[in-house]
């Protein structure tokens, strides 16, 4: 398939573009002979390119900018507020894609967004913070509660002109978005840890790798 | 199957290196009815949940049933690799696991039904790892009438 990775039916809310996937995979089941190694030939319609995306950008803001909660719970860390200011600002774009999509995929951790943004600020912080979970190793809760962050994150920013490709997605996860500035340092702190299941995490399940190396 | 180009460094290297041997002596070749006769059941390896469910462990071998009928907003995904895109995911169910599409091309007659469960397992482990999830499943499959299996690698 010429399509991306996550991808395997192409284009997502393109029906008639996922049958067509659909059919040419059916199809094989009429061969006389096999195994069968099959092209697909026919690509993803070219909606976007990150050019335009960073166009299309160009003096946008989020709608709203909260002000920071009172919240006896806050993180303290310039980083930690910041995260939650950028939580906050991006609620109204997450609202309107889950009214328009019907469904959210955040959720896995249980933690409540916010929560979960605590929750990293302070291991960012301290390794040694209180998981707010008792019931699963605390580095399979962080690596829920930064999971959940980034489809909060991807799903709010992409009800957004100008996010049209997974590419440009990412790009502005990991490389504009606080949330991508904490998850460099995590990955930075896991890395450093040479305990398993931290080590893992960091060496391999925090920053895709096109983001660590673009060249590949 | 995404184009090996495509894929990134560490993943194919996985990919190219990944053991399969071992199924050398097994008939992989079979026929079966028209497709408008068809029951299908789909197998991703999303490493697909439902929310009621348990999360994926890292490595895990284990799966997941998806019932035919399920809501996609109780579908979550919880596999560990960061590699590839979710917000095709994110944005409609069907571009990884097409049971909507399903229901769709059943009520239309190109295919005969739509199985009464699915399956998800967690993609990235050796094939043979996860023997006991595919025979749990094929068994499963089996009494629901399933002669057709769609696999939806992610």
């Amino acid at each position: 398939m010429p399509f991306e990775l996550g991808r395997p039916l192409g284009v997502p809310n393109d029906a008639e573009f996922q049958k067509r996937v659909l059919r040419a995979a059916f199809a094989l089941l009429d061969a006389e002979r096999g195994p069968l190694l099959i092209d697909y030939a026919e690509d993803v319609p070219q909606s976007s390119s990150p050019e335009s995306d960073a166009e299309a950008m160009n003096g946008m803001v989020c709608a709203v900018d909260f002000p920071a909660l009172p919240d006896a719970t806050a993180p303290t860390s310039e980083i930690g507020i910041a995260l939650m200011k950028e939580i906050a600002a991006l609620a109204p774009w997450y609202a309107v894609a889950v009214a328009d999509r019907g469904r959210t995929t955040v959720g896995p951790s249980g933690l409540p967004v916010i929560e979960a943004g605590k929750y990293l600020a302070a291991f960012l912080e301290n390794q040694s913070a209180p998981c707010p979970r008792d019931d699963m190793p605390a580095a399979s809760v962080l690596k829920l509660a930064y999971e959940d962050l980034k489809a909060y994150y991807t799903e709010a920013i992409t009800m957004q002109p100008g996010f049209a490709t997974s590419k440009r997605v990412e790009d502005w996860l990991f490389r504009e978005s606080v949330l991508g500035t904490a998850l460099w340092r995590l990955r930075a702190i896991c890395r450093a840890n040479e305990d398993q299941p931290y080590g893992y995490l960091g060496r391999n399940s925090v920053v895709p790798d096109r983001q660590i190396n673009p060249a590949n | 199957m995404a184009r090996l180009e495509e894929v990134p460094l560490g993943e194919r290297r996985m990919m190219e290196t990944l053991d399969c041997t071992g199924f050398e002596d097994r008939r992989p070749w079979v026929t079966g009815p028209a497709l408008n006769r068809r029951r299908v059941a789909l197998v991703s390896t999303a490493a697909l949940n439902l929310r009621s469910d348990a999360v994926y462990a890292r490595e895990e071998t284990g799966f997941r049933v998806i019932p035919g009928n399920v809501d996609a907003g109780d579908v979550v995904m919880t596999h560990s690799s960061v590699n590839f895109d979710r917000t095709g995911f994110q944005q409609d169910l069907n571009v990884c696991f097409p049971l909507q599409r399903l229901h769709e091309m059943a009520a239309a007659g190109e295919i005969g039904s739509v199985a009464n469960f699915h399956f998800t397992v967690s993609g990235g482990r050796p094939p043979l790892d996860l023997e006991d999830s595919a025979r749990a499943i094929a068994r499963t499959m089996r009494a629901d009438g399933v002669d057709t299996v769609l696999l939806v690698p992610i």
